[in-house]
């Protein structure tokens, strides 16, 4: 058997093979050649002539389109169509780590602001001539906030003076978003305001965490404590940071 | 000793195909878990929900936005309503932010608001009342804008009114959620228009009017104090 009937054995089994790729058809038609050397090569051994060990060879393989039609059920489109789905998919969504890695970012800030966030980029720097560390934290839905210091400025008279408080809230979800509108109130002996009619010196950070700073809360040496309270969408909150009168010398 | 050689298993397409896929689902997972990209418009509603604080809320009705890429979503739990507007951005996936946010911890048979929403491509507002409330009577709502009477460059605009029938309703756990709205042009000379404060009247099934309601732009309503 030439090397053209070989040829025109395996387009006829091929012909069958309806959804396999050029790469599957190539392995396909290597195997039947394969197959066909190794038993035209043991019918030479048996003492039959190589043109007829051939031709037995190829004949010995049954119907080319018998053949075709059962190795089609081995490549089904569907599997193939899922194979390449995937793909494609899984290119494209790792594609698009080339514009989001930055929200990584929010992970980042999120974590800083359980470990250290005095010492995030987002935290104000302000300084006040009083100042005391603190951690003090309290959840407000899926977040929680945290006052990581309050600070103090004293008037010339000693007994008044502006206090400031600075807090961070972040979600209990390092990976998750926390809120930028939390609806706080601040104030001391019973009166309260909302804390953005403070002086909200700053505001800042992402969406893993946002750091704020209220400044300019009025108080007197018998102000004790600054009060600052949450209560919307049913959650009620109320977190009381001790002025550090204490400190004043 | 003789070495045997092992016979190299070869990967079968459906094999092939199940590595493949459950590779993507890995990536899926991932990306989705570390918010690097949302791929559906809820996980943009999620978003919204932990930028706004409401906690989890429940789906009570979606609307398409201006464009292909834009949805409206009302959702709402036990203690708030929030309405979000999810943006498809192809690098980033469906980014949800808040647009409409109303506490509703105080409780009451009426809990509603309304919102301004600007359509620059149309150069026009869009006035909305949203809310929920328990009664069976009403069967309609009527809300009137009313401008700032002090600024005379809007003191001459219209009124703004909308009116909602049966198809503004969505019904959801006791109460009856609706979602209405107006659009209201900019002003001959290029200026944005729209109301500082809204009043609105709920009917019943023969039009009469039941209560009144009065409140700003993004604040609760409240009731006017004789009911009509």
């Amino acid at each position: 058997m030439s090397a053209m009937e070989r040829q025109e054995f395996c387009d006829r089994v091929l012909a069958k093979v309806r959804h396999a790729t050029p790469k599957e058809k190539t392995a396909i038609r290597a195997e039947l050649d394969a197959h066909m050397e190794d038993h035209a090569a043991a019918l030479l051994e048996a003492g039959y002539e190589e043109a007829e060990a051939a031709e037995r060879a190829m004949y010995a393989m049954g119907d080319p389109e018998e053949i075709g039609a059962e190795l089609n059920k081995d490549y089904p489109l569907g599997w193939l169509v899922l194979s390449r789905v995937s793909l494609i998919l899984t290119v494209l969504i790792c594609a698009t780590f080339l514009f989001s890695w930055p929200k990584l970012g929010n992970t980042l800030n999120s974590l800083q602001a359980r470990i250290a966030p005095e010492t995030s980029g987002f935290a104000s720097t302000a300084k006040y001539t009083y100042e005391r560390d603190l951690d003090i934290r309290a959840e407000i839905g899926g977040d929680i906030l945290r006052i990581y210091k309050v600070g103090l400025d004293v008037n010339r008279d000693g007994e008044t003076g502006n206090a400031a408080l600075f807090f961070c809230n972040y979600s209990k979800n390092p990976f998750g978003y926390t809120a930028d509108l939390m609806y706080l109130e601040c104030g001391t002996s019973g009166i309260m305001e909302s804390a953005r009619n403070y002086d909200c010196g700053w505001c800042s950070g992402n969406a893993g965490a946002y750091y704020s700073l209220v400044a300019k809360i009025p108080v007197t040496r018998t102000d004790n404590a600054v009060v600052l309270t949450d209560d919307h969408f049913g959650k009620y909150v109320r977190l009381e940071v001790s002025v550090p009168w204490e400190d004043v010398t | 000793m003789k070495k045997t050689k092992r016979k190299k298993n070869i990967e079968t397409r459906k094999h092939k195909a199940l590595r493949r896929a459950l590779i993507c689902l890995g990536v899926l997972v991932i990306f989705s878990v570390l918010h690097l990209y949302t791929f559906t418009p809820m996980q943009g509603v999620r978003q919204s929900e932990a930028e706004a604080g409401t906690g989890q809320t429940y789906l009570i009705r979606h609307m398409g936005g201006e464009k292909w890429n834009e949805r409206d979503y009302m959702t709402a739990n036990e203690n708030a309503i929030l309405i979000t507007r999810v943006t498809f951005y192809p690098l980033l996936g469906w980014s949800g932010r808040p647009f409409g946010i109303l506490d509703c911890a105080d409780g009451g048979d009426f809990q509603a608001t309304s919102l301004v929403w600007r359509n620059y491509d149309d150069k026009a507002n869009r006035c909305i009342i949203c809310g929920r409330l328990r009664s069976r009577e009403v069967m309609g709502i009527r809300a009137e804008g009313h401008w700032d009477e002090e600024s005379e460059k809007i003191r001459t605009l219209p009124e703004v009114t909308i009116s909602g029938g049966p198809e503004i309703w969505t019904e959801k756990d006791g109460w009856r959620y609706f979602f209405a709205e107006s659009t209201v042009p900019d002003t001959e000379n290029g200026e944005m228009a729209y109301p500082t404060e809204m009043t609105v009247t709920t009917l019943d099934k023969a039009g009469n009017p039941l209560r009144q309601y009065k409140g700003s732009t993004y604040e609760r309503f409240i009731p006017v104090d004789e009911p009509q």
